[in-house]
């Protein structure tokens, strides 16, 4: 098994940051993105790696993303991150996938179980 | 002299019901409209007492109200008119608009009673009533709900971020050589503060989450009629057209018809204020499909909206009308994107007015 990462695409600087120096201490190796569009074209994410996306993105919405991600060969594991109520969560999720939501405001634990 | 057989048709083409008693509250006239409004014929009354249509409690009474208006003079309803309840054959109450004159004659004193029927006006106030408290109930909901989940979301942002930072910060001070054990225990306590603060807005969620639109499979174009009429009601002195194009009765759609009623009306009542002083004051209600989509659209006659104007449009706070909050169209058109639909404005045309078209997604997806 090779080097695992870890993708956080969270258009909120500050959080993004958060996360990011959250899995540097630990020392996991992450890379952060602004929007959907960024990581699609920069990352190259395979199975072993972890996937955060943040439901409420600008541009290409956070939802359309997981789509594209779990639709990628040997794709990686996608866990959403919202702030929104529920049903608007289950509203915009893709109905296809399983993917684990993670509501802010969060603790580390709640990430660290999925890495 | 009229002769009987013309007096006989006089009352029988009267809208108003008609009835002629004694002053021993004995029906001698009761006419043609008085049968279908209580359901009793002109052959099982005449002749009996007139507290027949009247419900038990007054019928107890009346007799002695009419023997009270003999001696004293001093009337409760002769010469005045007043809205009174009377009884339909089958038992139930009507209300009725009742007006009595007297006469004498030569077999004695008789008063004449004329009725008006008001089951359809009162059913439509009462229906106008429920229709327009719901409305102001929604839209008081809606502006905390929306500062709520405003609140709720904003400040989640920078929580988490907070939170995560004082967990990372606490656990490289737990990491270093020597470790500062106050400083840990501060920053455990800064980090249960965090976690307090979650709770509170998680609380909030909690609550906005319950208001999640309540979608029922609602008859559109009946959906229209109800809003042009609840505006009608505040327009009755200026001679604005409100008309709804849409008449497909059987088409059906799943919306929360309260919240969306509400975005109807706010778009029809500020189209009614924009034309007001127009030339020509005309408010159309249009309904367009597609396979995918509902769009209601809402326009007027009034001056339209430039540019600048629509740029401020959905912001919430910055309306120019001196009533209200100018909160209107921010609600709205986050209703509408609640609904998985949305709020907008056409473009600005020289020499047309305002159209706002509410889009509506035809299977909403909106339910919790």
């Amino acid at each position: 098994m090779g080097f695992v990462v870890i993708y956080i695409v969270e258009d909120d600087v500050s959080v993004r940051d958060a996360i990011a120096r959250m899995f540097e201490s630990l020392e996991l190796s992450c890379t952060a993105f602004a929007d959907g569009e960024s990581f699609l074209s920069d990352a190259s994410p395979r199975i072993d790696d972890t996937v955060f996306v943040d439901l409420h993105l600008p541009g290409l919405a956070g939802s359309d993303l997981i789509e594209k991600v779990a639709a990628l060969d040997e794709a990686p594991q996608i866990v959403a991150i919202s702030g929104q109520p529920l049903w608007k969560i289950t509203r915009d999720l893709p109905k296809i996938t399983t993917t684990p939501v993670v509501r802010k405001p969060l603790k580390e634990q709640d990430l660290l179980v999925y890495v | 002299m009229v002769s009987s057989s013309c007096l006989h048709s006089v009352l029988d083409t009267a809208v108003n019901g008609i009835i002629v008693i004694d002053d021993n509250g004995t029906i001698l006239i009761y006419n043609r409209a008085c049968e279908n409004m209580f359901g009793y014929k002109s052959a099982e009354v005449v002749g009996k007492n007139v507290n027949t249509l009247m419900p038990s409690a007054i019928a107890k009474q009346h007799d002695q109200f009419i023997r009270n208006y003999l001696k004293s003079g001093d009337p409760k309803v002769v010469g005045i008119g007043r809205e009174v309840v009377g009884r339909h054959k089958d038992g139930t109450e009507i209300p009725i608009e009742l007006s009595v004159g007297e006469a004498q004659t030569e077999s004695g004193h008789q008063f004449i009673g004329v009725l008006k029927d008001l089951r359809a006006t009162k059913e439509y106030e009462e229906r106008l009533r429920v229709l327009q408290s719901n409305l102001v109930t929604m839209t008081r909901v809606n502006a905390l709900d929306e500062m709520g989940a405003a609140i709720a979301h904003e400040v989640n942002q920078p929580l988490t971020a907070l939170m995560l930072y004082l967990q990372t910060a606490a656990r490289r001070a737990r990491a270093a050589d020597q470790p500062d054990d106050p400083m840990i225990s501060l920053m455990d306590k800064a980090v249960v503060e965090a976690e307090r603060a979650g709770q509170i807005i998680q609380r909030m969620r909690n609550f906005v989450e319950r208001q999640a639109p309540q979608c029922i499979g609602t008859g559109l174009a009946t959906l229209i009629d109800d809003c042009l009429e609840l505006v009608r009601v505040g327009h009755e002195a200026d001679d604005v057209e409100f008309i709804s194009t849409f008449v497909d009765y059987n088409y059906q759609l799943e919306l929360d018809s309260v919240q969306i009623q509400q975005i109807l009306v706010n778009l029809i009542r500020n189209a009614g204020e924009a034309v007001k002083d127009q030339p020509v004051k005309q408010v159309v209600v249009s309904v367009e499909r597609d396979d995918d989509n509902v769009f209601v659209k809402v326009m007027d006659t009034g001056p339209g909206l430039d540019e600048e104007a629509v740029s401020h449009l959905f912001k919430a706070f910055t309306g120019t009308k001196r009533r209200g909050l100018g909160i209107g169209l921010a609600i709205s058109r986050s209703i509408a994107q609640n609904h998985g639909g949305d709020l907008l404005v056409e473009p600005y045309e020289e020499g047309k007015g305002a159209t706002f078209t509410l889009r509506l997604p035809v299977n909403s997806k909106a339910t919790s």
